[in-house]
């Protein structure tokens, strides 16, 4: 059958292995990929895989203004394009066009402000970003929509333009949306205890402006819809490289007027999401399904690199004044921070980035007293939703740094003073009294943060470091640094999703969920938790997800939580099964239930190997085609199960890094980086790898390497990878992991969310190592990314400065 | 992008103020325009292409007036160009100088650039601006000649 799986251990810390006991023999375990050979010899299918009979392309006529009034649109000479089949303008769309739904309302905040104003399918009125689409042009290929985009004739009269997020409530700032008297997003207050009064005791207040700016997701794959309407049997099917396909499907059927029955949705294999695709009904995602509808014939948008830059979601501009207060320990008396979040031209997504920062920069920490308060504002920028760590780093950036800058105060080692913060195992749950993304309280589940730190000390060997290696290097003129920081991730938030597995009878297992897959290995995680409880390899399993007609409730894959969520539900649902095949098989081998053993695709009666079933065989009784069955039975060996957690669980970790800057280059060299980890119970190592690896290679890539670039005129002056920075593999090191495990209370089988984690400190920790190899003399580094050309600078600054 | 810059024309102030209202001489002045015709008194349109970086031949619908005219010392130039590969717009501000028999023009060009010119060319759009107005002015030098 298949290759014997490898088995890690990862070790455990404090509680015991429930997972086991749950009954997933293949929890741990590292086989081959069941998606791998597909992936690998381009036998997947990606949306631009779809070519269907009579298939249309559509490009977008996109606003090269940032702000202005839209006086009025002329397709006529686009319409009159040889090849062009259609063109419309928000106009042409009549009682279709209506601003997309506010995604994520406001969580159940007392203090809170909340203005929405959500993206429309075409600019009318106003555009309010570059790139916003004002016209949509359909042809026989998309040069020739090209060219005719070309020729749409768009009167913008410029307003001016509310490009730097700090200008956005200044007085006199040109307002965005007209319906509201500024440029207000939302206003929210989150806090506990009495930060004054605590910090009026503090040996040490540090307070510092800190600032993080905007990234884009660059996945491989940029976004791109196929739709197609089925005028006879009433069905449109669309493709798209969705995060969600089941609300999207649920929103189309409502905007168009079909029922859910009759809208399918598919996300097929997907180059990447990490977050913006997760963003719901894009102008595109609006508007081809349509147009499919309005031409009878399939139409097909595949986004360029460069329209990635303007038309799919962005995100990480935040700007914090914040504040710590310490005892003469260095122990955290109390942190206040108020801070502004971009939203770019709309707010389709709520609050969660803004929380997701206020909430994560409690950490690992005890913070007694807390006030955090932001302000969410409108630019004319593209729209902003979250991307990978959606705002944990910037709360985890000003905790890590403040905490750096009072340690230095203090004279405390920077590990040392997060040592004595610590939670302590004996603290969880711990609940920190403010509310997270997911509308309940923010309590962390579990966790065991000190073994942690020492394990990465021990790892990078930091005390070695400090005592000999670096003083040797820094002897010989070398600019080495070493960097150690702490975070927290709140994951596997609700509401729920779902699976459906089932025994065929030819003796494999399929399990369909709802979520999709780009790149986490679901193909592979989720069929080891199904195979495990029926005796199977995950090779066995054939895994669908992201396909709305063979599975149709649930809502994505988004925020750390397929794992614990979908993962969950697949277990469920496995577990359900293999209690319908034991019954099955006591009926079928006349034995009891608890005499039977699972295990190589067959059930036996335990000590008796010729009383004994193939599950195949099973499968095949179940579903008889004549006789009569008992009242109550249902056909086959299938299951659905559903899993929604009660609240997130909280996953953590340490980074640490050592690097190395050239004196005369400011190039960075990264010598060492280590993760150690803790996302509970560990469905497969090697995917948990996977994602810590990538997480890592994207905070680099904040960190240092890229950065979005607007004018004052909110023009976007990189919009490509010429000059937008992602890292290479050279700037990427090898990354020493490892796993430690709190279970989370929280789930049957312990798991916690690790898709973002490796993104979430990395900005952080560059600080604190750039500022250890620069040595005494080091500026503050207080805003991200930093880069070559801007590390150089700060050099420059401090040769001079030393020159004096 | 501000461009601030001077040039030293071979002929005298008069003759030079003269040659700048011709459209077939602002045509040299302005690099890759194919076409400008005057529309009305001090207003032009034509068509111009332009290489910026990545972006190699973007055709710019463009509209030229000149404005505040103060003769012969100066006068502003109101530019605006239009075109897929996106938009400019902006004023020069011109001021010519008597030095010695020569006129000597100094300029500072503030630039709204906007789009995939933008959006790509960004690094280049400063050192294409400024070789764009020195070949366009040299071409200009050429054309009038010593003067009289």
């Amino acid at each position: 059958m298949s290759r014997p799986a490898k088995r890690v251990d990862a070790p455990r810390v404090g509680v015991r292995d429930r997972s086991v006991e749950a009954g997933s023999p293949l929890l741990g375990t590292a086989p081959r990929r069941n998606e791998d050979e597909r992936l690998l010899t381009g036998t997947a299918l990606f949306v631009d895989d779809v070519h269907l009979d009579g298939m249309l392309h559509v490009a977008f006529a996109r606003s090269d203004y940032a702000h202005g009034r839209l006086r009025g649109v002329d397709l006529s000479a686009a319409r009159a394009q040889a090849g062009v089949v259609a063109a419309w303008s928000a106009e042409d769309l009549g009682a279709y066009w209506a601003p997309g739904p506010l995604l994520v309302p406001p969580p159940p905040i007392e203090r809170l402000t909340f203005r929405s104003a959500t993206q429309v399918p075409l600019a009318r009125d106003k555009v309010r970003h570059v790139g916003e689409p004002i016209a949509m042009i359909v042809a026989r290929s998309r040069y020739e929509a090209e060219d005719a985009v070309a020729l749409v004739e768009i009167d913008v009269e410029p307003l001016p333009p509310v490009a730097r997020t700090e200008d956005s409530l200044a007085e006199g700032a040109a307002r965005i949306h007209d319906q509201f008297d500024s440029n207000l997003a939302a206003h929210v207050v989150q806090s506990k205890g009495e930060y004054e009064n605590a910090a009026a005791r503090a040996a040490a207040r540090v307070g510092r402006r800190f600032r993080i700016d905007r990234g884009a997701s660059a996945p491989i794959e940029n976004r791109g819809i196929v739709a197609s309407w089925d005028e006879r049997a009433g069905e449109l099917i669309v493709w798209d490289t969705t995060q969600a396909p089941i609300p999207i499907r649920n929103g189309l059927a409502g905007m168009l007027g079909l029922p859910e029955t009759h809208v399918r949705v598919i996300a097929p294999f997907i180059g990447g999401g990490f977050g913006p695709k997760i963003m719901m009904f894009y102008p595109e995602e609006v508007l081809l399904p349509w147009a499919a509808m309005q031409l009878g014939r399939p139409v097909k948008w595949i986004e360029d690199r460069q329209e990635s830059f303007y038309a799919t979601t962005q995100e990480r501009e935040q700007i914090h004044d914040a504040e710590i207060a310490v005892d003469a320990d260095g122990r955290i008396l109390g942190v206040r921070d108020s801070f502004v979040c971009d939203s770019g031209a709309y707010n389709p997504y709520g609050l969660t980035v803004p929380i997701n920062s206020q909430c994560t920069l409690l950490g690992q920490y005890r913070v007694p007293n807390y006030e955090s308060e932001f302000r969410l504002v409108y630019t004319n920028k593209p729209i902003v939703t979250p991307v990978r760590g959606a705002g944990r780093q910037h709360g985890v950036f000003v905790m890590e740094r403040l905490l750096d800058l009072a340690a230095d105060e203090l004279g405390i080692d920077p590990t040392e003073i997060r040592r004595r913060n610590f939670l302590t195992p004996d603290e969880f749950p711990h609940d920190h009294e403010i509310l997270y993304q997911d509308f309940a309280p923010l309590v962390y589940d579990s966790g065991d943060y000190a073994p942690a730190l020492d394990r990465a000390l021990e790892m990078i060997d930091y005390d070695g470091f400090r005592a000999s290696e670096q003083p040797a290097l820094r002897a010989a003129g070398r600019r080495v640094g070493i960097g150690v920081v702490c975070y927290v991730e709140g994951t596997g938030i609700g509401p729920y999703e779902g699976a459906r597995v089932s025994v065929r009878t030819d003796g494999r297992v399929s399990l369909v969920t709802g979520v999709g897959t780009q790149g986490q290995g679901h193909f592979t995680s989720f069929a080891q938790l199904a195979a495990g409880p029926l005796g199977l390899d995950a090779a066995d399993v054939d895994v669908v997800t992201g396909d709305t007609a063979k599975f149709s409730w649930g809502t994505g894959t988004f925020a750390s939580r397929g794992a614990v969520v979908a993962g969950n539900a697949c277990h469920a649902a496995a577990l359900a099964v293999r209690e319908k095949v034991l019954a099955a098989a006591a009926d079928a081998l006349g034995a009891a239930p608890a005499d039977l053993e699972v295990g190589g695709g067959a059930v036996q009666v335990r000590g008796v190997p010729d009383r004994r079933m193939t599950l195949g065989e099973l499968a095949r009784r179940a579903n008889p085609l004549r006789g009569a069955v008992r009242p109550g039975t249902e056909p086959g060996l299938e299951a659905t199960a559903y899993f929604g957690p009660e609240r997130a669980c909280t996953a953590s970790g340490i980074h640490a890094m050592i690097l190395e800057i050239d004196p005369e280059t400011a190039m960075i060299d990264i010598r060492r980086y280590v993760v150690v980890h803790d996302c509970g119970a560990v469905i497969n190592p090697m995917l948990v790898d996977g994602q810590i690896h990538g997480g890592v290679a994207h905070g680099i890539g904040n960190s240092f390497y890229e950065e979005l670039v607007f004018d004052e005129g909110g023009q976007l002056m990189n919009a490509s990878f010429m000059d937008y920075l992602l890292p290479t593999a050279t700037d990427v090191p090898a990354i020493e992991t490892e796993h430690l495990c709190t279970p989370s209370p929280l789930n049957p089988l312990g798991i916690k969310g690790v898709g973002e984690a490796g993104a979430i400190p990395v900005a952080a920790l560059f600080a604190q190592a750039i500022e250890d190899a620069l040595g005494d003399e080091a500026p503050e580094i207080l805003e991200m990314p930093l880069s070559p050309d801007r590390l150089f600078a700060l050099m420059q600054g401090m040769a001079r400065r030393t020159e004096r | 992008m501000v461009i601030e810059a001077e040039y030293l024309f071979a002929a005298g102030r008069e003759t030079v103020w003269e040659a700048l209202q011709d459209p077939d001489v602002l045509v040299q002045a302005l690099p890759g325009t194919e076409r400008l015709e005057r529309v009305d008194g001090h207003v032009y349109a034509g068509e111009m292409v332009v290489g910026v970086g990545p972006v190699t031949a973007a055709r710019f619908d463009i509209s030229v007036e000149l404005t505040d005219l103060v003769p012969p010392e100066a006068f502003t130039m109101l530019v605006g160009g239009d075109g897929r590969a996106g938009f400019v717009d902006g004023r020069a501000d011109v001021r010519l100088e008597e030095k010695g028999a020569r006129c000597l023009m100094r300029y500072r060009a503030d630039l709204r650039v906007g789009g995939p010119v933008a959006a790509l060319g960004h690094r280049l759009l400063d050192s294409v601006g400024r070789s764009m107005s020195r070949r366009g002015l040299e071409a200009v030098d050429r054309m009038i000649g010593p003067g009289s």
